[in-house]
Formats: structure tokens, sequence, C-alpha cells
């Protein structure tokens, strides 16, 4: 993280002059605070993890807030901020007249840091070339076998550097909220993200499958969002358009990553280097109107409807198919369009009816529909290039997928008391997706009942259930291969295309069930209790391949009790159960499509999340108005398990390969458990605060935190792994493959601050 | 507060009773009589009222779709959320610190879920359950701010938006098919730990269908991604396995 002591000062120093200047001057009102302190941290905080979202430094930090108002209380200033200095830092302004306009404007800085301990050989020539050295690149083109490379590969990447894998986000945002009249409302802002630093990035090398390299890829974006909108209520009339513009810039649209492996291009043995494209620029105009009426019925009725049309554009132009100097060259790949010149429009229709006829009885109807029209071009490549490394003259086209969906519902309520109310009603929500996908319609029919109780003012009872039934018409597994390949292909492609009996589990039939359940009590003026329950089952019936079914469940609660003046505690304990089951088939291809496609090599899994939170808070006033204490303890456990089991019998390509064990005894899929994904979390702060006076307060805190992760796919990563070009069977090749060694890794750190904060 | 000097409008100038209504009454007979609209949970007419005597001032802006919304319609009333006579958070008059809190009231394992391993910044403070809902209503399900889930995510992730060449065909219509933005024991978000979370869709030949060994290059690092790193879409001219 970039360190800026000096700047930080001087900032802090800015923010609390600018906080005294706003001081009032004459009879007017300021309510401000200033906040400056100091901690030190001590522990292992050298996980990505601690700072994953925050600049938490020990040294010096503070930050300010104040609200300026004239003495009649008609305009007003106010401002905040925030970690001042620091990579998370925040200042927000705001400036105008109650009720008549406000000029507001704000600028922070967040970073997100991926890992600490990433390892590569890569450095960068310029911003978005990666050149891996070149002796080591010789040698390895020169090694006679794979298990030499390996060696050597192996041998460099011992020596690799560390890398920052990370990136800050600076946000800045201005408006102008005007309402010149009672029933007229302007407002107009303007946003920008800008994004620079590194991420982690893959590119493939060799055959699909082959050879990789994970690398810290420049990240330089910026979003500039525009927002207008006008709004209009008086009388039984609401009116609003509003206009949102958002415009993304890529400074990089690629980046050029040396192979390890080669250090000249070959027709056939792979490329000196690989090009990856980053994300295009693109753009987005969107217009939408919303107009509500109150209809002039003998009782409360109201129609509210929105449209809104959206332009999503992206012109940024092709690279070519290939850096690999000897591919480049081919006839075939000539592009057809030096651009994609992709455009989707988007259409929202949007319908609210409610009334209430009776003063028992409220109903709504709904309707929506949203149709994202992809008029992006069809082009045809005649030919491409497969990881910079193989020429292939399949054509291939681009599928500009599109979709509508309508949804529409009808609900009632009625208040059978004043503490009974009882609602209910059908749903429908239906995709119309493009001929490309396997499933072109898909409707589902349910119901949606809820029960609200309040048997008395203190305690409420809140229950739902939902019945969803989801149907499609004929699943149709070879359409996507009929829309991107040439027809004479698509018979060839079609055997080692998808499972026929596959079900994609976002297009399959399904049936589910959802029940809530929320209870809020306030038994006594000092106690307050909740309790929810939640579980849902999404059962797949026809899904013999895919997921096949998913179950979660979950329970809360929460209480809060303040027994005296100067105690108050409050408590609350979440635990959530998520499981998903999915079954598929390893489906080996000998030779160029000879596929052993058997039931015997059929394998279930079945994803298990357990998560269990717990929080406590406790204040204490131990001197009224002088010296009070509060506890905070949140424990987070989570338990993320991946389990799989084959079917017995399996029948690898040769019969008896890769398959666990081989022989007539496997194990059929190569499917075992992985290990489990832990997290445990804690959080404690302790804060005493001693008020020296009417002003001034005095805030000491110790903090705990604490974090220890097992993540099996990255715990003890480095840049490279000789084990990790394992077969099923546990056959291990050797690896070729570079990672990024970017571990999460605990923490664990204790935190002492001491801070005074003023109050004007 | 309200008064003369500041007011925009007849009814503001009437300070308390702008929202409490006539109390003339009230005051003559020493705080026993009249009715005036109140707020508390003791109140019997508290939502109703409540809502209307808010809603007189407060039916623009995202108000709009207040009438009808999944909160409405369960009798949450304005006050369940915003407290006006004193100040508990610093914007917005919530009745409680922080949205966090407020929302994490009913919704208590979306709150939970803010703690878990992968995470948006919304226990940093960076991000508020409002970022991403308008809790007055919207014209979408979940009270999802802009009109799709995707449209919400791309107000930040702008990159993933598109048009690509090549597209995956989910990631267009729900960020959700693979991602739960409230949190997740898995990295980025994900439902499932990747190679699972692509084998619920890919039974095709060859690697993709090998339920995989832990200690495998299709499972550690980035899994998948390890190759197919362009997984939302790719502009590559030979980009179609998001490879490239």
């Amino acid at each position: 993280m970039e360190r800026r002591s000096a700047a930080r000062g001087l900032a802090l120093a800015a923010a609390a002059c600018f906080t005294a200047l706003a001081a009032p001057a004459r009879a007017d009102v300021l309510d401000a605070e200033v906040r400056l302190g100091g901690r030190v941290i001590s522990g292992d905080t050298h996980s990505s993890k601690f700072e994953e979202y925050r600049d938490l430094e020990p040294g010096v930090f503070g930050g300010a807030d104040f609200l300026l108002e004239d003495g009649n209380g008609v305009t007003f200033l106010w401002g905040a901020f925030d970690d001042v200095g620091y990579d998370d830092q925040r200042y927000a302004l705001e400036a105008g007249q109650w009720g008549r306009f406000r000029l507001f404007g704000e600028y922070s800085e967040l970073p997100h840091v991926f890992s600490n301990h990433a390892r590569t050989l890569h450095s960068y020539a310029g911003q978005n070339l990666l050149l891996f050295p070149d002796a080591l690149q010789g040698a390895l083109e020169a090694a006679p076998d794979a298990a030499t490379r390996s060696a050597l590969l192996g041998a460099g990447l011992a020596d690799a550097d560390r890398i920052p894998l990370e990136y800050q986000l600076r946000t800045t945002r201005v408006g102008l909220l005007f309402d010149p009249r009672e029933d007229l409302e302007f407002e107009t802002a303007y946003r920008s993200l800008d994004r620079s630093g590194r991420k982690p990035l893959s590119l493939g090398f060799g055959s699909p499958g082959g050879t990789f390299v994970n690398f810290a890829s420049p990240v330089d974006e910026r979003t500039d969002e525009v927002t207008a909108d006008v709004r209009f209520a008086r009388g039984p009339w609401n009116l609003e358009v509003g206009y949102l513009g958002s415009f993304f810039g890529n400074d990089l649209t690629q980046v050029t990553v040396d192979n390890p492996l080669r250090l000249t291009d070959s027709a056939t043995a792979g490329p000196a280097q690989g090009r990856i494209s980053l994300a295009p620029d693109n753009r987005m105009n969107q217009f939408r109107a919303t107009g509500a009426y109150e209809l002039p019925f003998g009782f409360p009725a109201r129609v509210a409807t929105t449209f809104s049309y959206g332009l999503r554009e992206q012109d940024e132009n092709f690279l070519p198919h290939t850096v690999n100097s000897l591919l480049a060259g081919d006839p075939s790949l000539v592009l057809p369009r030096e651009d994609l010149d992709g455009k989707v429009q988007t259409y929202l229709a949007h319908v609210l009816a409610t009334a209430r006829p009776l003063p028992e009885l409220d109903l709504r109807a709904r309707y929506r529909f949203y149709d994202f029209e992809n008029d992006t071009p069809v082009l045809e490549f005649p030919g491409h290039v497969v990881n910079d490394q193989t020429l292939s003259t399949e054509l291939r086209r681009n599928v500009p997928n599109d979709y509508e969906r309508q949804q529409a519902s009808l609900d009632a309520s009625w208040r059978f008391t004043r503490g009974v109310k009882l609602q209910g009603g059908p749903f429908w929500d239906q995709w119309s997706r493009s001929r490309d996908r396997e499933v072109s319609r898909l409707d589902e029919y349910g119901g949606k009942f809820a029960l609200d109780l309040r048997p008395a003012r203190w305690a409420l009872v809140r229950a739902d259930y939902l019945l969803g039934i989801r149907k499609g018409t004929a699943y149709q597994p070879w359409d996507f291969l009929e829309a991107t390949l040439d027809p004479a292909e698509v018979d060839g492609a079609i055997p080692t295309g998808q499972l026929a009996e596959l079900r994609k589990f976002d297009e399959a039939d399904r049936t589910r069930n959802e029940i809530r359940l929320l209870t809020q009590l306030l038994p006594r003026e000092d106690l307050d209790l909740s309790f929810s329950a939640g579980w849902a089952h999404y059962d797949y019936p026809h899904s013999s391949y895919g997921v096949r079914d998913d179950v979660r469940w979950n329970a809360g609660t929460e209480i809060g009790y303040q027994p005296l003046e100067w105690l108050a505690l409050s408590a609350w304990y979440s635990f959530e159960h998520l499981s998903l089951q999915q079954k598929s088939r390893w489906r080996p291809v000998a030779g160029a499509a000879t596929v052993t496609d058997d039931p015997v090599n059929d394998w279930n899994s079945e994803s298990t999340d357990l998560v269990h939170t717990l929080g406590v808070n406790l204040d204490l006033v131990i001197v009224p108005e002088k010296l009070d204490l509060s506890f905070l303890y949140t424990f987070e456990r989570g338990n993320g398990q991946t389990h799989a089991e084959g079917a017995a019998g399996c029948n690898g390509s040769p019969p008896g390969d890769l398959c666990i064990p081989a022989g007539p005894d496997a194990d059929g899929g190569n499917a075992p458990n992985f290990p489990d994904i832990e997290d445990r979390l804690q959080l404690f702060a302790a804060i005493l605060r001693y008020h020296v006076g009417e002003h001034l307060t005095l805030e000491g805190m110790y903090a705990f935190q604490k974090l220890s992760l097992q993540d099996f796919r990255v715990d003890g990563l480095d840049p490279f792994e000789p084990g990790s070009n394992v077969n099923g069977s546990g056959v291990v090749s050797p690896s070729l493959d570079v990672f990024l060694g970017d571990r999460l890794g605990d923490y664990d750190a204790h935190i002492f601050a001491l801070s005074a904060i003023y109050r004007f | 507060m309200l008064t003369e000097k500041n007011a925009r409008s007849e009814l503001m100038a009437r300070g308390c009773e702008a929202c409490h209504g006539p109390g003339a009454e009230h005051v003559e007979e020493e705080g026993t009589g009249g009715r005036m609209i109140t707020f508390s949970n003791a109140s019997p007419h508290r939502i109703e009222e409540g809502k209307a005597a808010c809603l007189s001032c407060h039916e623009r802006g995202s108000r709009v779709h207040w009438k009808g919304s999944p909160h409405d319609s369960r009798d949450i009333a304005c006050t369940d959320c915003h407290t006006i006579m004193k100040k508990v958070s610093t914007r917005d008059q919530l009745s409680h610190p922080t949205e966090l809190q407020l929302c994490g009231s009913c919704h208590l394992v979306r709150r939970a879920q803010m703690f878990r391993n992968a995470h948006m910044p919304v226990r940093e403070g960076a991000m508020t359950c409002s970022s991403c809902h308008a809790v007055h209503g919207t014209v979408n399900l979940a009270l999802v701010r802009h009109d799709t889930v995707n449209d919400n995510c791309y107000s930040c992730h702008a990159e993933k938006r598109g048009p690509f060449l090549w597209e995956h065909a989910p990631v267009n219509e729900n960020c959700l098919d693979c991602h739960d933005p409230h949190g997740s024991t898995r990295a980025a978000m994900l439902r499932l730990t990747p190679p699972r979370l692509c084998q619920q869709c890919h039974i095709e030949t060859r690697h993709p269908t090998e339920a995989r060994l832990p200690q495998s290059k299709f499972v550690i690092g980035h899994s998948c991604m390890n190759c197919h790193s362009n997984i939302h879409g790719s502009n590559h001219p030979s980009g179609f396995g998001f490879t490239r």
C-alpha cells in the first residue's frame, strides 16, 4: 500500500482548518466534530484480507464532520471527512438551502487488495507488456523433454519477485438538487470511478487445458456517469423523466505476456508471447419516464407506469487473431471488419396498479416487461488461433444472444382485524430467449401468500410462502453449436458437445418452495426480540444431469435489552445452511472425437455451506455524562464443503484409465471430496470514552481482529506447483504452468488507538 | 426544525402541525383532548396516517414507487426506519446508526452475510444496502435500484457490460447465476467452488467433465479461470472460449 505520511499530515491539518473556518461568524448554528488520534498495531497483518477494502496503518488518523446553518435554519453547509490522508479516505461537502437546492460533492478512495503474496518472474516493459527472462525462456525452449522443462521452470520460478496485486478505486461525484417550486425538482449528478493498479489474470498456452500463465494484469479503467432527472408531483399526478449515461473507458485494450516455454514463435509448438484482450470501451445511454396517477374513484386507487429505453454500444477495434508472427499472416485470419459495432437496446415497461376498494381490502396488479434486444451484427470468422498456438480453419460465428422477460402478479390482502392481515395471489414469470439458448421459452407459474399478525402492539409475526412451478419448451442441447458453427460442421461437433441429458439450471424445469418467518417482540420498553427463519427448496425434477436439488435454510435471532439507564445489551446470531447437488459425467475422448460416453463414468457432487455468525454489543455508562464503555464482538465461522463420489465401474479411455482406483472396481468420474474451505473471523473492540467537558471527549480503543482462513485452492500456492498436472487416477505429469502464488493468509491484529473528539 | 422562516409551503409553515395535524384542541384541553397524528408504536393509526403525513411532502423521487411496493404492502411505516425527533444516524434520519444495522434488524441473514470471507465493502463502510437497493420501491424485484440486477452491478463494474464479440449467455442475463453479492464463503462471492460452479452447466467432453483431484491445476489458483479468464465476455477475435 502506498504510504503518504506527509500528505496525510497535511490533509489532516487542512481538514481541521477547514472545519474550524466553518465556525459561525455570526449568529449561525454550528454542529461540528473533529476527531484526531493515533494508533499502533501489532500482530500479523500481512494477509491481504486485513486491508482488503481499507487502509489501516499505525500512525495519526483523523476526520471531521460539521453542519453549519444560518440562524433561521434556511441555508446550510455540511461536510464530512474520514480517514483523511489514507488510501480509504472520504470527503463529502454539501451546501444549499433546505428544501430549495443542494450542491453536493464527494471524493473517496478505496483499495482492493487481492493478495500480498503474489510472486512473478514476469517484468513490466511498458504498461501492458510482460516479459519473462530470455535466458530461461531459451533454456526451456531448448529442453529435450517435459520433465526437463518442468525442472527448469520450477528452479526459475523459485526466484520470482513479489508483486503487489491490488488496485485503487477513486470515486468523484458532484451534483445539484434544485427545487424551484414545491411541486418540481431537478437533480443532476456526475460520477467518475477511476481504477488503477493490478489484478490477477491468466492466459492459456498450448492446447485447451494445456499450459497457462497467471500474471498481474495492469488495470487502468475509468467510468464516467451522468444522471439528470426532473420530478413533478402535484395533486393526483407524479411524473418523472430521467437520463443515465455511463461511459466506460479502458486505457489498455490488451496485455501481451511472454510464454515462459518459448523464446521464439513456432507455427506448431507455440508462440513466444500470448495476447489477451481487456475490457473494451463501451457506453450506455438510458432514458426513463415514470408517471403515476391517483385514479378518480370513490376509493384510493393509483396506477404507476415506467418506461425505459437503453442503448449500449461497443466499437473497440479488434485485436489481430494472434500475436504469433508465424500464424498472423494466414489468409483465414483476415478479420471480417475492424470492430464489432456492438449494439444492445433494452426496453422496460412496468405497470403497477393499486387500489383499496374497501378499508379491509388492498389490491395490487403488476406487470413488467424487459427486452434485451441484441442488435450486434453476426460476424463470420473463417479461421482462428487457439491460444496463439494452433491455427484452425473451423468457421465460427459470434452469437449475440438476447432475451425477453415478462413478469406479472396479482395479489390481494385482507385485514380481518386490525392485527390480522392475509395476503396472496398468483404470479407468472416468463423468459423468452434467442434460439442459440437451449430453451426458447420458460414459464413459471405460482403463488405467493403472506400472513401478518399483530396480536398485540408489542408483537409482530410475518410469514411468507411461495410456490413456483417452472416449465420450459423442449430442451435443444445443440442450438448453440448450430448458431456458432458452419452447418456442415455441426453433426461432427455434436458428439463432443454438451451431454444431451444436461439441463442447465437457469433453463431447467424447476419447482420451488420458499418459506420465511419473521417475529418481532417488544414485550417491555427495555426489551426487544427478533427471530427469523427461512427455508427454500429448488427441485429440478427433469434434470438427470446438472443441478438437481438445491436446499437452503437459515435461522437468526436478535435480542436488545436495556435493563438499566446505564446498561444496554444487544446480541444476535444467525445460521445458514446451503446445499446443492449436481450430477455430471466424465467423458474422455480418444483421438479426434471418439467419445467414451458411459453412465458408469457418472459422478455426483454436493456443495454445502454452513455459516454461523454471532454479534454482541454491550454499552455501559460508568459515570453519567463523564465516562462510558462499549464492547463489540462479532464472530463468523464459515464452512464450505465440496463432496463428490462416482459410480462404480469407471470406464475411462482406455478402460480403467483416469479412474479411482484404476481397474474394474474403479470409482467413476474421478470424484473425490475437496478439502473444506473454512474461515473464522473475530472482531472485538472495547471503547472507553471520557467526556472531559461539553466539547471534548477522549476515546481509547483496543480492538482485536483475527481471521483464520483455509482455502485449499490458494493455501500454500507457489508460482510453481509441481504436483498440479495430475489426472484423476493420480498420475502426475510434469507441470509447465505458472501461478502467481496469490495466497490470502490469516491475520491477527491488536489495535490500540487514542483519539480526541472535539465538538463545536 | 421547520419554522415559518424556512418553510417552502403553507403546510410546512405550520411547524409541528405539518406532521401531527391540527393541535388547537389538544392544547386547549392541556394535552388530553383532540386526536393528533402520532407515530409511536403505541399509536393505533400510525401506519396509514403516518405514511400519509410523510408522503404529503415526500412523494417525489424514490417514493414515486412506494405505493404497492414490498415494504408498503407489508405495512412498514416510515417511522419504522426513520426517526424525526432525535438524531440517531448521521444522514437520512434513520432509526439506527447505520443502514446495515437498520436493514439487518429484519433481514438478519443478509446482515450476517456481510461478515463472510468474500464480501462487498459494506462492513468497511464503503457501500451500504442502498447502494444497490432502493428501499422505497423500484420497478424491479428485490427492490433492486436499476432496471435489472445486471444494470445494478454494471453501475460500478461497467467493464463487464459489453456487448462483447463473444458473449457468455448467462452473464448477460443475471450476475446472480454465479455470484452472491451479499457475501459467500467461496472466493469472489461465487456460489460454488470452481470447477463445480462451471460444471453445473458444462458437461462437454474432455477436461471440463472430470471431477478433478483437489491438487489439480484445474482446481487450484483460479481453477477454470486459469485459462478461461475472460469469462464475462471477450472481444478478441479468437476469444470464443473466453481464453483471450
